[in-house]
């Protein structure tokens, strides 16, 4: 993924020594689990089956499908349906239960009001509407994911654009987006992206990886600013300006390449950094529209049960993943780092 | 150095517009006003249309954008954001009374963050490889990715509830009969109040600028004159805190601009887990509520303190390194 913006050369020697950085590997992999996760979300945790066959009809994938057929159906009620004499079978997801849904199990069994603590049931427990945290969890980690990758590559674009055209051109323009750096530099970024999510009403994560975007490119900025004008100087490029290579041709062809790497190792930690503004924004309410499932949703309702009954599996879950996320985002980051700076050995 | 100070103060007042313009760019052009909102307001329930212009024009919205910035702005100069729309007592006042509680926060939590982060960046760096050294990189490597919320709530769920540990207070910054109290109860119930915060506050901090001092230790150990310096049989405590640690601390010290802005962003969140009314708060409120006055006056009051600790970090950089006063770097 990464290997395709820099030059060719470099590509099999960056991932040699990535490659020996035990801690980083296994952040990479631990990123590969997450994103599986995330990917398949419905087969983890859902209120329909893998596939079923109940009462002579057999369905592939409802969980995906959704038939009308059974929308009023869920595991549970399909499990009291189910007829193995006549060859009915049912393939379950690993939690028979969906981000939304409520559990309505037997009473007796449930004296209390949710949130209910883990049980054979719920492995994780569930929320304050007995919702389950595993599904919600899974569920979740796509919304995480999507708001980092989107936020980080759009930031990305900004910063590397404005970074190219003021290095490269210097000037007036050089002048103006230095000046515009340091205003979106200066801006209380917690304060400004908690307006505009307060004072914008979207039910989408459109405008948190939009605002996310716009506050944040300021480093890449800089960075490529930065990386051009050094390279700009350099005999490769004036070489390639000797020969008539047009401006288009210089910018894309030698600079972005050679830049990238400062940029991909910002936005490995740019994308950590996302995926913490997005679960800070959810725990103050601000973020993923509800009942969308997010962990910093989750967490804020830890915070609302911290005295009675103390639902610590709704704090120690959430927190959990936001923070593994998290820390393997910057080791990979960190890995990347190491593997692509020319003083650590040729 | 005059020419520098003046060229940077110039430079901050563009910056300055920039950042009020887009504020109140963002607070105007948004859908809603706290007239749809507000219940008891005169927007709310049975009010006539009439009462509502009347209310509009009182307020000055239903002039032109840019002659609503220009009136905005020349408040602004003479410290006056107007009234805030929940309660209608003046902004700056509410500011003034809850901008003491946020400074006392992050100025501790600054503090706190650079007294252990220079030391421990710096025995890192000089016990390069040992297990101290690895110990702490990973300690605050995890500390750094680490949801401030997430702690937050971990700390009151460990150490505030009658049910686990009840060593801290819940909420709030002081206790109920705060008033009755001597000095020294005073002090000590505003830091037995403020500890669980300030260690929200500072960890985040404390685990970035450790990473600087570290890096940039090393990089000044790694140097000539610190060879020389060794070679001409100095004792180590010289070469390490007379010779490297003074030139390595520098842009350490010019960090606590960039610090400032994220403390103060963080106390958002702090702020409202553990109910303290402090600046995040207000914002806080002030965004749920629609207070278009009290949010561009937190957001304007933010962004000059962080214009101001920006300059000071800059020109305490200039002071301990001529070049960038010279002009020679920018």
């Amino acid at each position: 993924m990464t290997g395709a913006f820099l030059a060719p050369s470099s590509r099999g020697r960056v991932w040699r020594r990535f490659r020996k950085r035990w801690l980083s590997l296994g952040a990479l992999g631990l990123l590969g689990l997450l994103f599986a996760a995330a990917a398949l979300a419905d087969e983890l945790a859902s209120d329909k089956p893998i596939a079923a066959r109940v009462g002579g009809h057999t369905w592939w994938l409802p969980n995906l499908t959704r038939p009308l057929e059974l929308r009023a159906d869920t595991v549970q009620t399909l499990r009291a349906r189910l007829n193995r004499d006549q060859g009915d079978w049912m393939v379950e997801p690993l939690v028979p239960f969906g981000p939304y849904q409520t559990y309505s199990g037997q009473s007796a069994e449930r004296p209390s009001a949710p949130p209910w603590g883990p049980d054979s049931d719920h492995p994780l427990g569930t929320d304050e509407v007995g919702r389950d945290v595993f599904a919600r969890l899974v569920h979740g980690a796509r919304a995480s994911l999507t708001v980092g990758f989107v936020a980080v590559g759009l930031y990305v674009l900004i910063g590397l654009l404005l970074g190219l055209l003021a290095g490269y051109y210097g000037g007036v323009l050089d002048a103006v987006v230095s000046r515009v750096t340091e205003i979106t530099m200066t801006f209380p970024t917690m304060f400004f992206i908690l307006a505009v999510m307060g004072l914008v009403h979207v039910k989408t994560l459109v405008p948190i990886m939009l605002v996310i975007g716009l506050t944040r490119w300021t480093d890449v900025c800089r960075l490529v600013r930065a990386e051009v004008l050094r390279l700009k100087t350099l005999e490769f490029v004036q070489a390639s300006r000797a020969i008539g290579a047009s401006d288009l041709r210089i910018l894309a062809r030698h600079l972005v390449p050679n830049a990238m790497g400062p940029v991909l190792v910002a936005a490995t930690f740019g994308i950590a950094g996302a995926i913490l503004i997005e679960s800070s924004l959810s725990f103050l309410g601000f973020g993923v529209p509800p009942p969308a499932p997010s962990w910093g949703e989750l967490l804020s309702q830890a915070n609302r049960y911290l005295t009675h009954p103390g639902a610590w599996w709704l704090t120690v879950y959430p927190g959990l993943a936001i923070f593994a996320t998290v820390t393997a985002f910057n080791l990979v980051g960190e890995g990347l780092r190491d593997a692509l700076d020319p003083r650590q050995g040729a | 150095m005059r020419t520098y100070l003046v060229r940077r103060l110039l430079l901050m007042i563009p910056t300055f517009l920039g950042i009020t313009l887009v504020t109140f760019g963002v607070a105007h052009l948004a859908p809603g006003d706290p007239l749809q909102l507000d219940p008891d307001g005169p927007g709310g329930g049975v009010a006539s249309r009439a009462a509502i212009e009347q209310f509009r024009h009182s307020q000055g919205l239903d002039l032109p954008l840019g002659v609503q910035y220009a009136r905005w702005l020349g408040k602004v100069v003479t410290l006056d954001f107007g009234t805030s729309s929940q309660d209608h007592r003046p902004v700056a006042q509410k500011i003034g009374e809850s901008l003491p509680k946020t400074l006392l926060l992050s100025g501790l939590a600054l503090f706190l963050s650079y007294a252990l982060a220079i030391p421990l960046g710096v025995l890192s760096a000089v016990r390069r490889g040992s297990w101290f050294e690895r110990g702490v990189t990973v300690g605050l490597f995890l500390l750094y990715s680490m949801p401030a919320f997430w702690v937050a709530v971990m700390l009151l769920l460990a150490f505030a509830r009658p049910a686990a540990l009840d060593w801290f207070p819940l909420q709030g910054l002081t206790s109920d009969g705060f008033a009755a109290l001597g000095p020294f109860a005073k002090v000590r119930d505003v830091a037995w109040h403020a500890a669980l915060p300030l260690v929200c506050l500072t960890y985040g901090a404390l685990a970035s600028i450790s990473r600087y001092m570290r890096s940039g230790m090393l990089e000044v150990l790694g140097q000539d004159y610190v060879r020389t310096a060794r070679a001409k049989g100095l004792p180590e405590r010289v070469v390490i805190w007379k010779h490297a640690f003074r030139n390595a601390v520098v842009p350490v010290i010019t960090l606590f601009g960039m610090t400032l802005p994220h403390v103060l962003g963080g106390s958002v969140i702090v702020e409202s887990i553990f109910g303290i009314n402090g600046m995040g708060s207000l914002a806080f409120e002030a965004i749920l509520h629609r207070d278009y006055p009290m949010v561009m006056g937190v957001t304007t009051l933010t962004a000059l303190l962080t214009m101001a600790s920006m300059l000071a970090s800059d020109v305490v950089h200039a002071l301990a390194d001529p070049r960038v006063g010279a002009g020679v770097a920018p």
